[in-house]
């Protein structure tokens, strides 16, 4: 089947290639939702003089608005609109409907698509046009009607409007779309999220669920959701061993964590888990493995501050080119992003080794639904293991509380270590930190706790002085 | 500023609100003659001979600054003030294509009208000195 791409490359691949050629996509949403940008990325991407694209505003906005504000997108062509063979046409439906009504709708369309024969077809906002019909019944007539003059020819056509979600089972133009596209901005805490989802794509599979989305000076950039596997995925259980940079923790786990396995960090504040983090990982550069750290909690500079002051050589870690940092703020976190991001690195770099720092900051991005991050965390586990990646993931807990509720975390991940922290109790005593392995699947690890030291050289395991280069 | 009613502007404009704003902001002062399209637009300026085309980039058939090169390239039109008057950051190509002046929209009535009496005081004082094309105004 021919597809009109997006122009936007993930939501291609959620689309399964794009919108089946010659269908009709409704792009739904509540006003601000990005719908005219998707259609106007849809355009830009397609139209050329040979397949010129036909946009026609109607009630909901000018056409003079509409293009004053699509300037400021960078996919935004002038030369796409003018000289002898334009590619992109716009037009306005707002007068001859206002003047004969809305059944005049299919003719006043059928003799544009004569005139221009374009190949692509939007028209924005097609729900401030319906909404002037009292009756679905005679709605649904002049529907069928333009429908079936855009079916016998060669263009694909976007009925771009403002439904809300009950409306997308109840109004006809929802039956008689080949597609519909909802696009959804959600508030939470203080900012939005926003999502689209793909309700309908006849002949076609697609990718379902919420997928998120962001808006910039580049239009909608889409983030398909992470698809967890039904059945995980085959591959070999590697019996490889990974040296974490502890001697005395590797001691503990019979000779280090399993290649492709995720290990869980846990403690409270001041534990040292992103200290272990980046012996892990200082450890696997030195080795020649490439690691990748995830971190919504330093930023690259307070990295290599903590790297030098433990005495591993930052410039070192920098030089080697085998450390990749992605650090992310936790303010504005967008899973989706997250996951991008991690993948395109995976897919880029011969990572060996990952450190996400924290699973917390993950999980708070996605708190209005735990299914999703549950979901997320075994994807991201899966595609470790698939890819032999030995992975460590942080999780902080509060100080002096029980650990913070991962049960589920704690059951995907193969090995689960757990810092305590026990502040110092009286003048001149030192505080002490412990370290335990609470399970390791299939490893024979040490079952009793042992002292965590941090000196000038980073991270001690039971007195034994962590292994240096 | 006292203009005789006979001067003529010829306007090429799709929208009917633009249009209107047109016609009360000019139309006690200039005959104003409006088309839809760019073919229209050069057949009418070609017989009407206006003082001024007020063009809009983004209209059907043939677009504002091919109507603008058309008549600039023509001697028998080249002469008529031609104001570009646009949604799109154009005023390059606008004077490229040879046009007196560019506004974008939307109208600032103020400016738009000065711009109006200026193009028509420069095609009165080019008429007189045979200068074709003197210093035009540019806003964006």
């Amino acid at each position: 089947m021919e597809r009109v791409t997006s122009g936007i490359v993930p939501l291609d691949e959620i689309l399964g290639g794009g919108v089946p050629t010659n269908s009709l996509v409704v792009v739904a949403g509540a006003p601000g939702t990005g719908k005219t940008i998707l259609a106007q990325q849809f355009v830009f991407a397609n139209a050329t003089p040979d397949a010129r694209a036909l946009y026609l505003t109607t009630l909901s906005e000018p056409r003079a608005k509409t293009i004053r504000y699509l300037q400021q997108f960078s996919f935004f062509d002038q030369d796409r609109l003018i000289g002898e063979r334009p590619a992109i046409l716009y037009g306005d439906l707002a007068e001859p409907i206002r003047t004969q009504g809305f059944e005049a709708l299919s003719e006043t369309v059928g003799a544009l698509l004569d005139e221009h024969r374009p190949r692509l077809l939007v028209i924005d906002s097609f729900k401030a046009l319906r909404d002037l019909v009292p009756s679905d019944v005679q709605a649904r007539r002049v529907l069928f009607d333009l429908a079936s003059r855009l079916a016998a020819r060669s263009c694909t056509t976007l009925f771009v409007g403002e439904y809300v979600r009950d409306e997308l089972e109840r109004l006809p133009e929802f039956a008689i779309a080949d597609g519909i596209l909802h696009l959804v901005n959600r508030p939470t805490g203080t900012r939005d999220e926003r999502y689209l989802r793909v309700h309908k794509l006849r002949g076609s599979g697609f990718r379902a669920g919420e997928h998120a989305f962001r808006i910039s000076s580049d239009g909608l950039s889409v983030f398909p959701r992470l698809v967890t596997p039904a059945e995980p995925t085959a591959y070999h259980a590697s019996d490889e061993r990974v040296g974490t940079g502890l001697a005395g923790l590797d001691a503990m786990l019979g000779g280090g964590l399993r290649r492709g396995s995720a290990t869980l960090v846990r403690g409270p504040s001041g534990s040292g888990k992103t200290l272990l983090g980046l012996h892990f990982l200082h450890a696997g550069a030195v080795a020649g493995e490439h690691g990748l750290l995830v971190s919504f909690q330093e930023n690259p500079s307070m990295i290599r501050f903590i790297t030098s002051a433990i005495g591993l050589d930052a410039r070192e870690l920098d030089a080697s080119g085998h450390l990749t940092s992605l650090y992310l703020s936790p303010v504005e976190l967008n899973v989706d992003d997250v996951i991008q991001r991690i993948t395109a690195v995976l897919a880029a770099k011969p990572i060996r080794r990952v450190v996400v720092d924290s699973l917390l900051d993950l999980e708070a991005a996605v708190s209005s639904d735990p299914m999703r991050f549950r979901s997320y965390f075994y994807a991201l586990i899966q595609r470790f293991a698939v890819e032999g990646i030995a992975a460590m993931l942080v999780v902080g807990t509060e100080i002096g509380a029980g650990p913070r509720d991962l049960a589920d975390a704690e059951y995907t991940a193969d090995t689960v270590i757990d810092l305590r922290y026990a502040p110092a109790d009286a003048p001149g005593r030192e505080s002490a930190r412990n370290i335990v392995v609470l399970k390791s699947r299939g490893v024979a690890h040490a079952t009793t706790a042992n002292r965590l030291r941090v000196g000038a050289r980073g991270l001690e395991v039971g007195g034994v002085e962590h292994r240096r280069p | 500023m006292d203009v005789p009613r006979r001067v003529l502007i010829l306007v090429v404009e799709l929208d009917p609100y633009i249009r209107a704003l047109q016609q009360s902001l000019l139309g006690d002062h200039y005959e104003l003659l409006f088309v839809g399209d760019g073919e229209a637009a050069l057949d009418a300026a070609r017989r009407h001979r206006p003082k001024i085309l007020i063009a809009d980039i983004l209209v059907p058939k043939i677009d504002g600054l091919r109507v603008c090169r058309e008549l600039k390239r023509d001697p028998r039109t080249r002469d008529i003030r031609i104001l570009i008057f646009s949604e799109l950051y154009a005023e390059l190509r606008a004077r490229e294509a040879g046009a007196d002046a560019f506004i974008r929209k939307p109208i600032e009535e103020r400016a738009f009208l000065a711009q109006v009496r200026a193009l028509l005081d420069e095609e009165a004082s080019s008429s007189s000195d045979g200068d074709t094309r003197r210093g035009a105004s540019w806003s964006e």
